[in-house]
């Protein structure tokens, strides 16, 4: 269950004991912290000392972030970690919940939330909209997006998001960017060009997001078109490849599942994916903004819910 | 039939949506694992790499996002080449593990060709359903020595490794093994080695390390470069 509850911050005072490793990544693992039990730790793999400065500094900025070190659905860093006075991680705060990857596939999506319905979707995409609005306002953006970067409450979709050190954050006139960058849901101006990768936009994370949110909807991506199956998801993207029609021509078609699913979308919500994709695609401006998918979810939601 | 992933029934059930790429529009890693089951491998040796076989599946059962997008299928060749286990998503309580019975040559040749044919055809089965797929991993295991032509399977899996990315991973167990023959699979990724054909303690360390390296794997994008998890101590790297 997601708890609520602010967490302590951990002073410097409190001596860190670590406990088990709960889950293993590609950058590190994280432990439980049986000193702070509100947090959690992720200590790094061993990594190259220019490297590990590099995200101590990151680190050090993110922890001068108070309001969105408080925020209680952001798994925000609270501490940096020392080992032999050498940076090895931070603590941060412990949301539990589910990860969305569950929500990828109808056989997962039936095993192990069985009880979920659209309208949960819904309250899972107002959610991550309504995060990303908020880390917006403090000029920090979602580059990799990934189903295992949120929480999900099994119960009523609530939804966190972990993962919190590979966010793009600028700290005056220094921009720290993610080590780690995910082609399948990068905006087409980035694939063309992989060197503003240091330093991506609002445009740009929109279209990441709304991406992600039309994998939640639908299973699928709006990209994914029979026609040019032996390209990768990138190249689709990059291509503007799309089935979603608009002002009368289709540039391609798509599975039987996922276009039903599209279809049966309310109206507002494909207006907003053909925003983010048709018009949008060379135009990033016209790409919808966090705070209008926020309000576009919570009506779907109430729609829903009756 | 429908079981829960995390039952404990060790009995085999496959579910009918597994197959059904409607329902898990997933990237798929493809993963091909071909199996010396000629006669020298009867014993202990079978009995280590069947444990390991289940240590895998077991592994990626466990990880949400690996048993929706792993694809695995097991080749023998033991006298002839056939395939144990046809191509099939983790997802489900229990992946059917064959029973592997030792028998005949080493037609190790012959089986690479098989896979490779195997693979492209179930990528273009991916395709035709506009689903992206990783790039395939070929696991080869011998014991001994190829008894067929193996020679131009080399060069062409070889090939596929360097050019399309195709990540080949040849591990060779006990003492007679040919291990120049298995490095001419994978040029730029030496083979392994496992001293002890019948430590099922090292069998079950590989196949732990390929179910890790497989879920990296699985968390990136399709086309980034594949990082393999760190290799266990009791495997060998042959220089």
């Amino acid at each position: 269950m997601i708890t609520n509850k602010s967490v302590e911050r951990p002073t410097l005072s409190h001596p860190t004991q670590l406990g088990k490793v709960i889950a293993t990544g590609g950058e590190g693992v994280i432990r439980e912290c049986l000193s702070h039990p509100g947090c959690v730790a992720k200590i790094y793999h061993p990594l190259e000392e220019e490297d590990l400065s590099q995200i101590e500094s990151k680190i050090g900025a993110m922890l001068k972030m108070t309001q969105l070190a408080q925020h209680s659905r952001l798994a925000w860093p609270q501490k940096k970690l020392y080992q032999n006075r050498k940076f090895a991680g931070f603590l941060m705060r412990k949301i539990d919940g589910m990860t969305l990857v569950p929500l990828s596939a109808e056989v997962s999506k039936r095993t192990y939330l069985p009880d979920w319905t659209t309208a949960h979707i819904a309250r899972v995409v107002h959610d991550i909209a309504s995060l990303c609005a908020k880390l917006e306002s403090h000029d920090v953006f979602l580059t990799d997006v990934s189903l295992t970067n949120f929480l999900t409450n099994p119960r009523d979709g609530s939804t966190s998001i972990i993962d919190v050190d590979s966010l793009q954050i600028r700290e005056g006139s220094r921009v720290f960017g993610s080590s780690v960058f995910t082609p399948d849901y990068a905006a087409p101006e980035i694939l063309r060009q992989p060197e503003r990768l240091g330093c991506i936009g609002s445009e740009q994370a929109r279209f990441t997001i709304a991406l992600l949110f039309f994998q939640l909807y639908t299973n699928g991506s709006p990209f994914q078109v029979l026609e040019y199956g032996n390209l990768e998801p990138a190249q689709q993207i990059t291509a503007g490849r799309h089935f979603l029609g608009g002002r009368g021509v289709a540039t391609g078609t798509t599975t039987p599942e996922i276009f039903r699913r599209y279809c049966g979308l309310p109206r507002r919500i494909k207006w907003m994916f053909k925003r983010a994709f048709i018009e949008g695609h060379q135009s990033p401006s016209n790409r919808p903004s966090f705070n209008e998918w926020v309000e576009a979810a919570k009506r779907h939601y109430q729609e829903l819910r009756g | 039939m429908k079981t829960h992933p995390h039952s404990s029934s060790s009995s085999i059930v496959v579910h009918p949506e597994i197959i059904d790429h409607a329902n898990n529009p997933s990237p798929r890693v493809p993963l091909a694992i071909l199996c010396d089951t000629s006669f020298s491998m009867h014993g202990a040796p079978l009995a280590a790499l069947q444990h390991g076989l289940k240590t895998l599946f077991s592994e990626i059962q466990q990880d949400m996002l690996a048993q929706l997008r792993c694809d695995p299928s097991i080749w023998g060749f033991g006298g002839r080449v056939s395939q144990l286990m046809p191509w099939e998503s983790t997802f489900v309580g229990a992946t059917p593990v064959p029973e592997l019975n030792a028998a005949g040559s080493t037609p190790l040749g012959a089986a690479v060709f098989t896979a490779i044919q195997a693979i492209n055809d179930r990528r273009d089965t991916y395709r035709a359903n506009a689903i992206p797929s990783y790039a395939p991993w070929v696991v080869i295991f011998s014991d001994g020595v190829a008894t067929d032509e193996w020679r131009e399977a080399a060069a062409k899996l070889s090939m596929l490794a360097k050019n399309s990315r195709w990540n080949v991973v040849c591990l060779g167990t006990g003492p007679d093994v040919d291990l120049e023959c298995l490095a001419k699979f994978s040029p730029d990724r030496p083979p392994l080695h496992i001293r002890d054909a019948s430590s099922c303690h090292s069998f079950a360390e590989f196949f732990r390390w390929l179910s890790a390296s497989i879920k990296i794997t699985s968390r990136r994008s399709t086309s980034c470069q594949t990082t393999m998890a760190p290799l266990p101590d009791c495997i060998d790297i042959v220089e």
